[in-house]
């Protein structure tokens, strides 16, 4: 995979995360409301440098989808907890690939990513870490915390 | 009398020919043998390292253990993903360096466990400019893992 393949994932990744955070922000509890309303400035603003970064690499950034199929109904507060961390869990799996694609410093970007992602992650599940967040190979079928 | 010493003299210089020819051969294969240790693995050096960094965070949860074993049900979780990590930037497990000493109170004690966590994550994170692909893609994970510690080790359960 290319830099620039890498870099296209992980903003197709950021799109589907700028739509679904759209999702958590009208269904996710008043007390985390804030934490949710963070979350969506974040994505956007990595959306927006990878955007800027698939141009300097000489592509044309992929667009955001209409809409997007979420993995399950988010019919109230605690499916939108949960659809936040399902999509932190996705954006932190492309980034990892980022990491290996890229050098200098949009390596050191996506693993800022990476990091932010699997910190958000675990506080939105409130715990259960998994000892290595974005790669799914080897969290796949190890007691990851599944939603 | 004169004939022995020229005799003496000979052999003690053949000896010494001997001598220098056995340290000559010995030399040799010494010289051919670490010809592989001279130009280690820059990936091997690398994954080294960075498992003697996580193995350092691995001692340390160890001795806040052994100290406060009432930590544990905290503490576990973590430390065994920190063992995850030793395994795999390096396969092969070594004992973990004495850690320093730990506070007799379990708040101080788990504090600096948690900054443990974020130097030893900085010390990956500072890996990344010279590692091969893969290498980078694991330290990039492993040190968000360590983020992740942190968070945790610092209140992060108790929202």
């Amino acid at each position: 995979m290319s830099a620039l393949e890498a870099a296209q994932a992980a903003l197709a990744a950021e799109h589907a995360a700028v739509y679904g955070y759209g999702v958590v922000g009208g269904r996710i509890r008043e007390g985390r409301r804030d934490e949710a309303r963070q979350a969506y400035a974040a994505h956007r603003a990595r959306r927006d440098g990878l955007v800027r970064t698939v141009r300097d690499l000489g592509g044309t950034p992929v667009a955001a989808g209409a809409a997007y199929t979420l993995p399950f109904a988010v019919t109230g507060p605690d499916a939108a907890v949960r659809l936040a961390a399902v999509l932190e869990d996705r954006v932190a799996d492309v980034y990892s690939d980022l990491v290996r694609a890229a050098g200098g410093p949009l390596r050191r970007e996506a693993a800022d990513a990476l990091r932010e992602s699997a910190v958000r992650a675990v506080r939105w599940r409130g715990g259960g870490s998994v000892a290595f967040p974005g790669l799914v190979e080897r969290t796949a079928g190890k007691g990851t915390p599944h939603v | 009398m004169p004939r022995t010493g020229t005799t003496r003299r000979r052999v003690l210089s053949l000896t010494g020919a001997g001598l220098f020819a056995a340290g000559c051969s010995a030399g040799k294969p010494e010289k051919s043998v670490p010809a592989a240790p001279p130009a280690p693995d820059p990936e091997t050096v690398m994954r080294n390292r960075s498992a003697t960094a996580s193995r350092t965070l691995l001692g340390q949860y160890d001795a806040v253990l052994a100290r406060h074993p009432a930590a544990a049900q905290q503490l576990r979780p973590l430390r065994e993903a920190v063992a995850e990590h030793v395994k795999a930037f390096a396969g092969a497990s070594a004992a973990p360096p004495a850690a320093a000493a730990v506070s007799a109170d379990r708040g101080a004690a788990v504090k600096a466990l948690a900054a443990a966590e974020l130097r030893t994550a900085a010390a990956h994170t500072a890996s990344l400019d010279t590692a091969p692909a893969e290498l980078a893609r694991l330290l990039a994970s492993v040190a968000a893992a360590g983020a992740v510690h942190a968070y945790l080790l610092t209140g992060g359960t108790d929202r």
